[in-house]
């Protein structure tokens, strides 16, 4: 391809997430041409089209500004853009319609929306990068539209809500935290982001967050813990299908869909295990819904502002609080991990690794509710048992991952009712109801005095009944470990 | 005693508070609080997450529970307060499906489960438990979302029935107890059209229709495919299908 005459002028063009997309791409392109296989090495340069796909999301996380970003690109990749070890001059986009220098491509460049081109897709910039130039190729851009809120938004703005009952508070992170992304991105351990949209300007944004499910997971193995403490067991003592419904949920087994229905079963479970009845699961082949439902821990930033101001019912003007807060890509940072192969021990088997984590930064804020199914209705040993476990989690004070290296560290105020919400009774239901039913709690716990359940035909086996798995009626502890 | 006789009284008190005693076109702008799961080809409807909370007001019950026995012949009708019309020998509710804004964007949201192997006692045996399958196999599902911050639903109602009953929905959608879909609050607000079950030429939720001429008469040409759909909460019950003229929906669209 022949260097064009032209230079263009970007200063004025629209800043747009279609025309981001299109020059990043071609100044991606423009860089790995400049890649010297000499100073990576031939083993990264084989598989560099995949080390750059690898890389573009943890750079643009861990940078403030494109041009940031775009020195942390060069640095990996041994580039130097000012095109002092070549003949050639400072890197140039070549797109089209003319030429750009990298900075002035990066000044024409809205850094939000970089952060929205690369964590759309990574792949595609990458291919584009490294696919060859040919005619046509730009229509490509062209396929992908803007995003039809962008331009002509008007703000649409919650107004007088009728809220759900929950209980909310709010967490202080004390200490960084880590909560690992959906995809790897090399050896970098992103935090878990999910996109939203803010209706005060109608924009895109990848936001970190805490999933309700996470915490839900973390809740219910406090709660379980304890409850088998308070009843003299440890987890170990339980049959293996029994500790996976309680502390995992268990699983719909061949038939349990399908299944007849036990209520005299189900009731039993809600009544013996409050726990149960608060987060349930599958368990003796019974599908059952637990009374809690967790949400998500949504980040003070200022692209959820309005959710916070909303959910929080604050009277201020939305517009000057959202201002006040930083944007989420301010609250994070990248934290280097290391992990030593002590080779000079004999025998070592271990693995030498460098590792970056993402985490979100101490002293950030994120707001935690949660809703009771039938609030009205439900269980008082439940409700109770909710309240000591919201007590548990509070003297616990710690959320998501590496909580081993102190990260994750949270305080926070009890739960509040939200409008409308009953408060939750005295913990102390629950314990002296666990004391009462101490036994009957243990026995449900060890499936004791519980008929064997029936053997099911094998699949496919043409009738014959499969082999069971283990016996469960008396899978209880061994005596011999004098647990009982 | 049947399943509906156990069950009668709480039906009859449920059909007795929660029948509109008046109606008019309204909308229910439900404000989300998290990204709600999206399946453009079934889509997300309000009258089923009312009758979940009336379930729950009158019985005190989660729903599986109450309907777990429930034989399968059975259909119950619970009342929710939503006008009802009839299309094609079906009862459906004048309520439309969710309504996403054209800033809605699709997302992306893995569920993860992980079988705790550390708490479980050692099988017998080979002492190995299995996660990479089987019963204890742990799990990263991809679940389809929506990002919005709101979705509209198009109503035909009794305002100040509804107002006390959306205190009860806290989610909708699916993958509610693990916070997708959770509700931060919905505002009602009047209309001056009734958009409940079409509108400009396209159907606002699954319409039962006699045939294809039927569909053709009240939707415009490529605004509607013709399946058999559930017309009716609750939608898992098979008695509930027939065929549908099912809307379309494309994000980007304009919904108000």
């Amino acid at each position: 391809m022949q260097r064009p005459a032209n230079e263009v002028d970007l200063t004025n063009a629209p800043k747009t997430i279609t025309t981001c997309r299109r020059l990043l791409s071609y100044l991606l392109r423009a860089t790995r041409l400049q890649i010297d296989r000499d100073k990576i090495g031939q083993g990264r340069f084989a598989s560099l089209s995949a080390e750059l796909s690898d890389a573009l999301i943890p750079l643009v996380v861990s940078e403030r500004s494109a041009l940031g970003f775009y020195r942390a690109l060069c640095a990996r990749f041994s580039v130097d853009p000012t095109g002092g070890d070549g003949n050639w001059g400072p890197i140039e986009a070549w797109l089209p319609d003319g030429r750009i220098r990298w900075d002035r491509a990066l000044a024409s460049l809205d850094y939000a929306h970089m952060r929205l081109v690369i964590h759309e897709n990574p792949a595609f910039l990458s291919t584009f990068a490294f696919s060859s130039p040919c005619d046509g190729e730009d229509s490509i851009f062209s396929s992908f539209p803007e995003p039809a809120a962008v331009g002509a938004y008007r703000p649409t703005l919650p107004g007088m809500l009728i809220a759900p009952r929950s209980y909310r508070t709010v967490w202080t992170l004390v200490s960084p935290m880590a909560h690992g992304a959906d995809e790897k991105s090399g050896n970098v351990n992103l935090f878990r982001r999910h996109r939203v949209v803010n209706p005060l300007t109608g924009e895109q944004a990848y936001v970190p967050f805490m999933a309700g499910n996470a915490v839900r997971g973390m809740w219910r193995d406090m709660v379980m813990a304890r409850w088998l403490a308070l009843i003299g067991l440890k987890p170990t003592d339980l049959p293996a299908e029994r500790v996976h419904a309680l502390f995992a949920g268990g699983s719909v087994e061949a038939g349990a869909d399908g299944a007849g229905v036990n209520l005299a079963v189900r009731k039993r479970a809600r009544e013996l295990c409050p726990p149960w009845d608060l987060v349930a699961g599958c368990t003796d082949q019974q599908i059952m819904s637990g009374r809690a439902r967790v949400h998500d821990a949504v980040l003070f930033c200022r692209e959820n502002a309005w959710l916070v101001h909303a959910a929080l019912g604050r009277a201020d003007d939305l517009v000057e609080f959202a201002a006040a807060l930083p944007h989420a890509s301010e609250l994070t940072q990248l934290r280097l991990g290391t992990r030593h192969a002590h080779r000079d021990y004999a025998g070592s088997d271990g693995t030498q690794m460098i590792f970056n984590q993402e985490l979100v930064i101490g002293g950030a804020q994120m707001l935690h509710s949660l809703q009771v199914y039938g609030v009205d209705g439900v269980e008082t040993t439940t409700a109770s048992c909710l309240a000591d476990l919201l007590n548990d989690f509070r003297e616990y004070g710690t959320v998501g991952a590496a909580n081993a290296r102190g990260l994750g560290l949270i305080a926070f105020d009890s739960y509040q009712p939200g409008d409308g919400a009953p408060p939750l009774p005295d913990p102390a239901i629950y314990l002296e109801y666990v004391e009462k039913r101490r036994d009957d709690m243990r026995a449900w716990a060890l499936r004791q005095n519980e008929p064997a359940p029936p053997i099911k035909p094998m699949k496919g086996g043409k009738g014959k009944p499969s082999r069971p798995v283990a016996p469960l009626a008396d899978h209880g502890p061994d005596p011999a470990e004098g647990v009982l | 005693m049947t399943w509906l006789d156990e069950n009668r009284d709480w039906l009859a008190r449920a059909a007795e508070r929660c029948r509109p005693r008046s109606s008019e076109p309204l909308r229910l702008r439900v404000w989300l609080r998290s990204p709600l799961v999206w399946d453009a080809w079934n889509g997300v409807g309000i009258d089923g997450a009312l009758q979940h909370a009336i379930v729950l007001r009158e019985t005190g019950r989660l729903a599986d529970d109450v309907f777990a026995d429930a034989p399968r012949s059975v259909f119950a009708d619970i009342a929710v307060p939503l006008a009802d019309v009839e299309r094609a020998g079906r009862r459906i509710a004048c309520a439309s499906w969710a309504q996403p804004p054209v800033c809605a964007v699709e997302s992306l949201r893995y569920w993860r489960k992980r079988a705790r192997a550390e708490l479980m006692p050692i099988p017998g045996g080979k002492g190995v438990l299995v996660t990479g399958g089987g019963a204890y196999k742990s799990l990263q599902i991809p679940v389809p979302t929506l990002a919005t911050p709101y979705v509209d639903f198009f109503v035909v109602g009794d305002r100040s029935l509804l107002s006390d009953l959306l205190r009860d929905v806290g989610a909708i959608g699916r993958g509610r107890a693990g916070g997708l879909g959770s509700v931060l609050g919905t505002e009602i607000t009047s209309e001056s059209e009734d958009r409940s079950l079409r509108w400009r030429g396209r159907p606002m939720r699954a319409t039962p229709v006699a045939d294809e001429h039927e569909a053709a008469l009240h939707f415009e040409h490529g605004a509607y495919e013709l399946r058999e759909a559930a017309t009716r909460a609750p939608y898992w019950h098979m008695s509930t299908r027939a065929l549908c003229a099912m809307p379309i929906v494309r994000l980007g669209q304009e919904a108000a």
